[in-house]
């Protein structure tokens, strides 16, 4: 028995959990072999001083169980439909590439969006709040209108977020997009339906981008139709000569508006989320 | 079936009838683990902020996982290492994005924390904020076994059985986490005093 043997088994022989005999082995050299008697004792200081720094007390906060719940609900509905397929290997794969397939034209093609007889209800997330009024975000969209984008200087998304962070009481993102040829031009903390919302500014070519972001307790999603697409449920329509994509991320809604084509702010409203789900751009 | 007839289903059965597709049924479960997957997360994340997003996606991860939950194991176990693991891969993927393997446990040792935290108090003392720092630096996989093993108070069986690794292995990454600790406090002139020197 080496006093390498023994100081592999130290950790095991302190926390009480060594075999009978290899716990007689270790004390029995314990008892004539003072390095490993330092190394026994040395090892339980550091445990006992790393258990006392690390406890923690924090308790979770109170929105944890709801952010969770409501993706743990969304994801449920996206399951209950991958179950209608087929079961058999080769079947399900034929299948599944065929409905990848299907959804790649169809989101080429704008067909989801005109196709409204397909409608499904939405899933609600906050229900229990006021509903989002959509005309009242086109005119709050409609105000920036008059700005050309092209002639406002482009804003860092980090200062902006540091600018807007502790204005609104819910958790939004800041996120430049600048790689699908969005330029972030602004942003600040308004108010909707009595509400604080979040609004950014993004230049898209000739065209103003507008992504609000509200509490979704506060301001529930209106009952439209909805599309399945890579995850998260968008809602993708028309109002006024605007178009808007909006979908749902833990306890936040999301709002994209522009006059830009319902495809093409679609594709950057699902850019927007992937850059969320990556980590980027949080406040 | 109501509310308080759930609570006093066993976690076991619980976890079988939600993955059945029944995902109210996972809330009791949600109610019935959250501190336990907060706390695992913040120590590995090492900040409040990431730690609510951290929570939220392992458990998440633990429903969408649930049709692979053998219900004849223990549902505990199962879960902590689901959470351990996704944990982990989270951590790997901030330092992949960061570039860096931590950033969090500066931010509550700074006291720059935005919400209010009881540990501020623990945390006065530059001895525990070295130890706390010496575990940022730890590799991922001996911090994910030295956090199961002190925030969980899990045996070292219990780790391992979590880990999903040998006995000997679990004890020898927390010995090694332990160990790692004791050095960098000895480089910092903190392993024999209650203080550090300021400014280290």
């Amino acid at each position: 028995m080496t006093c390498r043997w023994v100081q592999d088994r130290l950790i095991l022989y302190l926390a009480g959990e060594a075999s009978q005999r290899d716990a007689a082995k270790v004390v029995r050299h314990l008892e004539r072999c003072s390095a490993c008697m330092s190394a026994a004792e040395a090892l339980a200081e550091a445990q006992e001083a790393v258990a006392n720094a690390v406890r923690t007390s924090v308790v979770p906060p109170s929105t944890l169980d709801q952010r969770a719940m409501a993706q743990v609900r969304s994801e449920s509905l996206g399951r209950h439909w991958a179950r209608a397929r087929s079961p058999i290997g080769l079947p399900r794969l034929v299948a599944a590439c065929a409905s990848a397939c299907l959804l790649v034209l169809a989101f080429w093609s704008g067909a989801l969006y005109a196709r409204r007889t397909a409608a499904v209800p939405v899933q609600v997330v906050g229900s229990g709040g006021e509903t989002l009024s959509l005309a009242g975000l086109e005119t709050l969209h409609g105000r920036e209108l008059g700005a050309s984008a092209a002639a406002v200087p482009s804003v860092g998304a980090e200062s902006l977020s540091k600018l807007l962070s502790g204005k609104v009481p819910f958790k939004f993102h800041v996120l430049a997009l600048d790689s699908q040829g969005a330029r972030l031009v602004g942003g600040g903390a308004e108010t909707a339906q009595g509400q604080p919302i979040v609004r950014l500014t993004y230049g898209l070519g000739s065209e103003t981008v507008s992504l609000f972001q509200t509490d979704a307790m506060k301001l529930a999603l209106p009952a439209l139709r909805q599309m399945q697409h890579a995850g998260p449920c968008y809602v993708v329509g028309k109002i006024g000569r605007c178009s808007y994509v909006v979908w749902c991320r833990g306890m936040t809604n999301y709002i994209m508006m522009s006059r830009v084509k319902p495809e093409r702010l679609l594709e950057l409203a699902h850019s927007a989320e992937r850059a969320m789900s990556e980590g980027k751009g949080s406040a | 079936m109501d509310k308080p007839a759930r609570s006093r289903l066993p976690d076991e059965l619980l976890a079988r009838i939600a993955a059945a597709g029944r995902p109210d049924e996972f809330e009791e479960i949600v109610a019935r683990y959250r501190t336990r997957v907060y706390r695992i997360c913040y120590r590995m994340a090492g900040n409040v902020e990431d730690a609510e997003d951290w929570a939220q996606e392992c458990l998440v991860r633990v429903y969408r996982q649930l049709p692979h939950y053998k219900p004849s194991l223990p549902f505990a176990p199962w879960l902590l290492r689901v959470v351990s693991n996704t944990c982990l891969n989270l951590m790997r993927g901030r330092a992949r994005t960061t570039g860096k393997r931590e950033n969090g446990l500066g931010e509550e040792a700074a006291g720059s924390s935005r919400e209010f935290d009881p540990e501020q108090i623990l945390l006065s003392t530059t001895r525990a904020r070295e130890i706390l720092g010496a575990l940022e630096s730890l590799n991922p996989t001996l911090k994910q076994a030295v956090v199961l093993r002190v925030v969980e108070d899990l045996s070292l069986r219990e780790v391992a059985e979590v880990l999903g690794v040998p006995l000997q292995t679990a004890a020898s990454r927390v010995r090694r986490a332990l160990e790692s600790v004791r050095m960098r406090l000895r480089q910092n002139g903190c392993d024999d005093r209650d203080e550090c020197e300021v400014g280290r």
